[in-house]
C-alpha cells in the first residue's frame, strides 16, 4: 500500500535500533490468544478499483437539481465555485486544531472572520468557532441556559414550531439532567410524546404562541427557545418577548437562518441571549445529512458559561497582531468533568467555507439570495395555491419554505412525483402523523420560475 | 517562594487569616505561582453559608482552572470586587490585596485545625518530583 | 522570506465592490414585511480575485500534514489520501438531500450499511452506529447507552464511572453531560491501571469505566482482561475510548478484550481529514448486550439482495444530531478501508507501532522517557533538558517550528510534568523521522548553549510568540465592520 512509507531496508534499520527482532516483538503487551486477529474484510484493491466501485455506488442516489423542493433543516443554495476550491487546500484541510497558534495563523484569522461575520449576521457580541450542526447547537444552548442558572431552574420551554428532529436531539442531551422540556401548546414534555401526538394541533404557530410562552415562562424556567423562521417556514415578529422573558430570569434562546438574516431583522436586535443556527446554506453541500455547520452566539456576559472553541485576538512578542484559541478553561482538556460541555472536534472547514461564502456573497450578494428565495417562494405558493384541493393558509407569513393542504396524502405525491423527476417537498407524515395531507414544500435561488410552473402543473395532474 | 507566616494553610493551597471576627481567604504565593498568570476570578455570592471544604469559587490562568475550597465552614460576608477588574493583583499580593472572600465562622476551631506555615511549606516540598 | 500576514476582510473592503452576483429574479416580486426587515447589514466588500487571494495567502500561514511532519500525539496526523476527497466530491453524493426518499437513497444507504460492517469487523463488535458527529459524541452516546442499559435492567442507582487520571479531558466530562459522577484512578508504575486501586473503587454503585487503550502515554494496558474481567464482576460495563485505534489496526479487535461499547475517530484512524478543527466523525460501536441501545437511525437491510432502510434501534437513547451522521466522512473512512482490506490494516496497524518505538529508541537518548516498555503508535517524552533547566516543553516546542515540524502534543497527558507526547503514525518514512531527531539535538544543545533562542522562539514563523494571557484580558473575539 503506497500510505506506509518505510522500505524493508528502513524497517531492518529501525528494529535495529530498537532491539528487536520483528515488528511482532513490538505487540508482546497484546494478549496473546487475541493477538493478530484474522479480519472479516476483503483483500486490498487498488484506487481504480476503489473509484470504480465507490462512483457506481454514487450513481444509485437518484439525482436532481433544479427539480427539487426539498428542504426541512437542509437546503439546496447555491455554492459560488471558489468556495470548495479554496477551502479545500490541503494547507486547511490537513491542519490540526490550532494549537500551535504561531503555525496556525491560517486557521485562526479565517476563524476570527468567521466569528466576525456571524457576529454581524446574528448582531450577537460572541460567536463561536462552530458546533456540530443546527440540531446539536440548540440542544448545547439548553445546556448553557440550564448552566447559567446554576441549577435553579430546570425548565426548558420550546416552541412547536422548532425542527421535531432537533427536539429528539435535545431530548438525547438533556436526558441525564433532569431537565424537563417542555412543548407549550400540547402541553407535551417529550420528542416521542410530541409525535405520538401527531404534531402540535396549534399550527401555525403565530404571534399567539409567543404571548403563551412568554406567559408560561416562570421562576423554574431557564429558556425560552423560539425558532425563527421556524421548521414550517413562517415567521414571525420577535420584539418584545425577550423583555418579558428577561423580567423573570429567563434567556431567550432564538434558532435561526443565516440566509433568512440577509434581509430581516437578526434576533440580537431582538435582545436573544443565545443564537443559534444551521450554517449549511452558507456555501456547505448537501452531503446527506453531514457534515454541516451548527451556529452558535452569545451575549458577552454569558460567554464564561458557552460551549465551543473561541478564536481571539492579541499580539505577538513585537507587537504585531495575531490570533489564538482563548478562553480555554471552559474547555474539557482543561476543566474535564467540569467544563461547559464535552465538544472538542468543531467543524472548522465548514467554518472555513461559511467566511468564504459570506466574503464572496457580501452584503449585497446576500440580501440577492434572500430576495429570491423570499420571491420564489411567494410565487410557487400563490400558484400551488390556485389548484382544486390545494391550500396554502393565506395568514402566514413565510421565508423559503411554507406549508401545503394536499387533497390526497402527501406520500403519494412525492412518490408519484419522483419518478418525473421532481422532488415536491417534505411529507409532513414523516414526523407528525397527524400530518398526512400536508407537504412542506422548499423554494430557492436554485429553482427557476420554469421549475416552479413545471411542479405546479405536475400537482395539478396527481390532484 | 513566600511562605507567610501570619496566616494558615489548606492542601488545596487556600489561606486563611483571623481577622477580628472574621476570617480572610486567598491562594497562597505558591498556588499563584503555579497557576501562572490569573485572568479571572469567579467569587460567591455574599450572603451564602458553606461549609469547610466546599468549593466557593474559580481562580483560573490560561493553563488552569482552579477551583477554590472554604477553609472554616461560614457565610461569606465580603467579596474581594478588585479582583474583576484586575485578577493579576493575585499574583501581584496574594496574601495582602489579592484576598478572595471574606468569613462568618460557625465554628472557629476549624480555624485552629489549619496548617502552619512551616508544615504546609514542608508539604509544597513533597509535592516536587 | 517570512510570509506576510494580509488585513482582515473588513480592513479589505471598499464600499461597492462585488464577487458573486445572484441571477435576476424571474417571477414577480412579492412585499416585504416591512417591519421585519433589517435596519442594515455590513458584510466586506471585496472582488472575486481579492477573496481568492485573501484565504490563499491565509491557507500558506499553516503548518499542514501535507505541507509538514505534525507528530502531535493522540491526534494521529496521518496522510489523508486525495482519493477519498473525489469519492466524497462525487455529484452523487454531494447534492444529495437527506431527505430524500429511502429508496432514491440506496447509493448513500450501503455505502453507510457497508461501513457499518466494515468498522464492526475491524473492531470486534456487534453492531454500530455512524450518527455521532465526532468522538466527543460518539462517547456521550457511548456512557449514555450504558445508563439507558442500567435503567432497563432497574439499577438506576448505579452512578459511578472509573476513569484512569492518564485519560483524555472528554473523558470526565461526558460522564458530567451524562448525569453520572467521574471517579479517577491512579496509574501504576508501568502506567498501566492500578489493579488494586480499581477494585477498591469497585462496588455496588458502579456504573462502568472509561478505558484508552493503548492509553496516553502510548503503552497498551497490559491487564487489560483483568481489567475488564474485575468490571463486569460488578455488575459494571466498560468504554473504549477509541481515540487510539490507529495501534490496534489488524493487531487486536477491542470487541474481543471484553470492551463493551466504544467510539472510533474516523478523522485519526481512517483518515478523513481534520480540517483544521473539524469536521470529524465519531461512530460507536456495542457489543451484543448494548446493540438495542444504539443512537439512531442506523441502515439495515431485511434480505441478502433487497433494499436497505433506515432503522432506529429497538431501545434506542435517540438521535444525537441531525439526520444521519457526518456522511462526507464516513465515504473517505469507506474508501480508505475498502483500499487497505484486511492485510492493509495490519500494514497501518504494524507501521505506526514501529514508527513509534524507532522514534522512542532514538529520543530516549536525548530527553527523559519515565516508561521503559516498548510503546505503541506514540510515547511521553519530558521536556527538561541536563544543563538547561530553566528551558520548558512550551520553549522545545516553539523551536521546532522554526525548524519546519509542527510540535507534539504538549503537557498532556497531566501526569507526565512538562509532556511531549509523540506520534509519528505509519505515514512517515525512516528519513523524516532521523531529520525530527536531529532537529531536536540541534534545539538541545541551542538550550545549553544560548537559552535565549529557545525563550525568544518561535523566529522563523509569520509571527513571533503570541501572548495567550492578554487575548483572554482584553478579550477581542470578533471585528466590527
Amino acid at each position: 500500500m503506497g500510505y506506509v512509507a518505510n522500505t524493508n531496508a528502513d524497517k531492518r534499520a529501525m528494529l535495529e535500533s530498537i532491539g528487536v527482532n520483528s515488528i511482532a516483538d513490538l505487540f508482546t503487551d497484546v494478549p496473546e490468544e487475541h493477538r493478530f486477529p484474522e479480519l472479516p474484510l476483503p483483500p486490498p484493491l487498488s484506487e481504480l478499483d476503489v473509484s470504480r466501485e465507490i462512483e457506481a455506488l454514487s450513481e444509485r442516489n437518484m439525482r436532481v437539481s433544479g427539480m427539487s423542493f426539498l428542504g426541512g433543516g437542509a437546503w439546496n443554495h447555491f455554492i459560488p465555485r471558489a468556495v470548495p476550491y479554496l477551502a479545500s487546500r490541503s494547507e486547511f484541510a490537513t491542519a490540526y486544531t490550532p494549537y500551535q497558534p504561531e503555525a496556525s495563523q491560517g486557521t485562526l484569522q479565517a476563524l476570527f472572520e468567521y466569528q466576525s461575520m456571524l457576529c454581524e449576521l446574528l448582531g450577537m457580541e460572541v460567536v463561536n468557532a462552530s458546533h456540530y450542526d443546527g440540531a446539536t447547537s440548540v440542544a448545547e444552548a439548553a445546556l448553557m441556559a440550564v448552566n447559567a442558572a446554576r441549577g435553579k431552574r430546570k425548565k426548558v420551554l420550546v416552541s412547536g414550531g422548532l425542527h421535531p428532529q432537533y427536539r429528539s436531539v435535545m431530548q438525547t442531551y438533556l436526558q441525564a439532567m433532569q431537565v424537563k422540556l417542555m412543548a407549550l401548546s400540547a402541553g407535551i414534555a417529550s420528542a416521542e410524546a410530541f409525535h405520538s401526538a401527531g404534531g402540535s394541533p396549534d399550527y401555525p404557530f403565530g404571534q399567539a404562541e409567543l404571548k403563551q410562552l412568554a406567559a408560561a415562562a416562570d421562576e423554574e424556567t431557564a429558556c425560552v427557545i423560539v425558532q425563527n423562521p421556524d421548521f414550517f417556514g413562517s415567521i414571525r415578529d420577535l420584539a418584545g418577548l425577550a423583555d418579558e422573558l428577561h423580567a423573570k430570569g429567563v434567556l431567550l434562546v432564538v434558532h435561526t437562518d443565516p440566509i433568512y438574516l440577509g434581509l430581516f431583522r437578526p434576533p440580537g436586535a431582538d435582545g436573544a441571549d443565545i443564537v443559534t443556527g444551521e450554517g449549511q446554506p452558507l456555501g456547505i453541500d448537501l452531503s446527506f445529512g453531514g457534515p454541516y455547520l451548527g451556529i452558535f452566539g452569545c451575549t458577552k456576559k454569558l460567554v464564561r458559561r458557552m460551549p465551543g472553541r473561541l478564536t481571539g485576538q492579541t499580539t505577538d512578542t513585537e507587537g504585531t497582531r495575531g490570533f489564538v484559541l482563548t478562553l480555554n478553561t471552559r474547555e474539557q482538556h482543561i476543566r474535564r468533568e467540569k467544563a461547559t460541555s464535552n465538544i472538542c472536534t468543531n467543524q472548522g472547514l465548514m467554518a472555513l467555507r461559511a467566511s468564504i461564502y459570506l466574503a464572496l456573497m457580501g452584503q449585497a450578494g446576500l440580501r440577492e439570495v434572500a430576495s429570491l428565495c423570499y420571491h420564489k417562494s411567494h410565487y410557487a405558493a400563490a400558484e400551488i395555491d390556485k389548484l382544486t384541493g390545494f391550500a396554502v393558509p393565506d395568514d402566514i407569513r413565510f421565508f423559503r419554505e411554507f406549508v401545503v393542504q394536499v387533497p390526497i396524502p402527501a406520500a403519494e405525491i412525492v412518490k408519484g412525483l419522483s419518478q418525473q423527476g421532481i422532488v415536491p417537498g417534505l411529507d409532513l407524515g414523516r414526523y407528525f402523523s397527524g400530518r398526512r395531507n400536508e407537504l412542506l414544500v422548499a423554494v430557492t435561488e436554485m429553482n427557476t420560475k420554469d421549475d416552479i410552473d413545471a411542479l405546479v402543473s405536475a400537482l395539478e395532474n396527481v390532484a | 517562594m513566600t511562605f507567610d507566616k501570619d496566616v494558615k494553610y489548606l492542601e488545596s493551597h487556600e489561606w486563611a487569616r483571623k481577622d477580628g471576627d472574621v476570617v480572610v481567604c486567598g491562594i497562597s504565593d505558591y498556588a499563584q505561582d503555579s497557576l501562572g498568570d490569573v485572568v479571572f476570578v469567579e467569587l460567591p455570592e455574599v450572603g451564602q453559608t458553606l461549609k469547610k471544604g466546599d468549593a466557593f469559587g474559580v481562580v483560573e490562568s490560561v493553563k488552569a482552572a482552579s477551583d477554590v475550597y472554604m477553609p472554616v465552614s461560614g457565610e461569606i460576608v465580603e467579596t474581594n470586587g478588585v479582583l474583576e477588574e484586575t485578577p493579576e493583583t493575585i499574583n501581584e499580593d496574594p496574601f495582602g490585596d489579592g484576598w478572595l472572600i471574606k468569613i462568618q465562622p460557625s465554628d472557629v476551631s476549624e480555624y485552629e485545625g489549619l496548617m502552619s506555615a512551616e508544615d504546609y511549606k514542608a508539604y509544597t516540598e513533597g509535592l516536587e518530583d | 522570506m517570512i510570509k506576510p500576514i494580509p488585513a482582515l476582510l473588513y480592513e479589505q473592503s471598499e464600499s461597492g465592490r462585488r464577487a458573486a452576483v445572484m441571477p435576476d429574479c424571474d417571477v414577480p416580486e412579492s412585499t416585504f414585511p416591512e417591519e421585519l426587515l433589517r435596519a442594515d447589514l455590513k458584510l466586506p466588500e471585496l472582488s472575486e480575485p481579492g477573496v481568492v487571494r485573501y484565504f490563499t495567502q491565509l491557507s500558506q500561514l499553516n503548518f499542514s500534514i501535507d505541507t509538514n511532519f505534525y507528530p502531535l500525539g493522540s491526534c494521529t496526523m496521518k496522510y489523508n489520501p486525495k482519493v477519498n476527497e473525489a469519492m466524497a466530491s462525487l455529484p452523487g453524493f454531494l447534492g444529495h438531500h437527506p431527505l430524500q426518499e429511502e429508496m432514491l437513497s440506496q447509493g448513500s444507504l450501503e455505502l453507510m450499511y457497508r461501513l457499518q460492517e466494515q468498522l464492526a469487523a475491524v473492531s470486534g463488535f456487534h453492531s454500530v452506529s455512524l450518527q455521532p458527529a465526532a468522538g466527543a459524541q460518539g462517547e456521550f452516546a457511548g456512557i449514555s447507552m450504558i445508563r439507558a442499559y442500567h435503567e432497563s435492567r432497574g439499577e438506576a442507582h448505579r452512578r459511578r464511572v472509573l476513569i484512569p487520571d492518564s485519560a483524555h479531558g472528554t473523558n470526565p466530562a461526558t460522564v458530567t453531560m451524562a448525569g453520572y459522577e467521574p471517579v479517577e484512578l491512579p496509574s501504576d508504575a508501568n502506567g498501566n491501571v492500578d489493579l488494586q486501586a480499581l477494585k477498591e473503587a469497585c462496588d455496588d454503585n458502579l456504573a462502568a469505566l472509561m478505558i484508552t487503550n493503548p492509553n496516553t502515554l502510548g503503552l497498551f494496558e497490559e491487564h487489560i482482561e483483568e481489567v475488564t474481567g474485575t468490571i463486569h464482576e460488578f455488575g459494571g460495563l466498560v468504554y473504549g475510548d477509541g481515540a487510539n485505534m490507529n495501534a490496534l489496526l489488524g493487531t487486536l479487535r477491542p470487541g474481543d478484550v471484553g470492551i463493551d461499547v466504544m467510539h472510533f475517530n474516523l478523522h485519526k484512524t481512517f483518515s478523513t481529514p481534520h480540517g483544521g478543527g473539524g469536521p470529524g466523525s465519531g461512530p460507536v460501536a456495542a457489543a451484543e448486550i448494548l446493540a438495542p441501545f444504539l443512537p439512531g437511525p442506523v441502515v439495515e437491510r431485511e434480505a441478502e439482495g433487497g433494499p436497505y432502510s433506515f432503522v432506529t434501534p429497538a431501545q434506542s437513547i435517540g438521535s444525537i444530531k441531525l439526520f444521519y451522521g457526518n456522511f462526507g466522512m464516513n465515504i473517505r473512512a469507506f474508501t480508505y478501508i475498502l483500499m487497505h482490506g484486511a492485510s492493509g490494516m495490519r500494514e497501518l496497524g504494524e507501521n505506526a507501532v514501529l514508527n513509534a518505538n524507532y522514534l522512542k529508541s532514538r529520543i530516549e537518548k536525548l530527553l527523559p522517557v519515565k516508561y521503559k516498555r516498548n510503546c505503541m503508535h506514540e510515547f511521553v517524552a519530558g521536556g527538561k533538558i541536563e544543563g538547561a533547566e530553566e528551558i520548558t516543553t512550551r520553549d522545545i516546542a516553539k523551536r521546532l517550528l522554526d525548524y519546519g515540524m509542527h510540535a507534539p502534543t504538549v503537557y498532556f497527558p497531566l501526569i507526565v510534568k512538562e509532556a511531549l507526547m509523540i506520534e509519528p503514525t505509519e505515514s512517515e518514512n525512516k528519513r523524516t523521522l532521523d531529520a525530527f531527531v536531529e532537529a531536536l539535538e540541534t534545539i538541545i544543545s541551542e538550550a545549553r548553549e544560548h537559552p535565549g533562542l529557545l525563550h525568544g522562539a518561535p523566529h522563523e514563523m509569520p509571527l513571533k510568540r503570541l501572548d495567550e494571557v492578554k487575548a483572554v484580558k482584553d478579550l477581542v473575539l470578533c471585528m466590527h465592520p
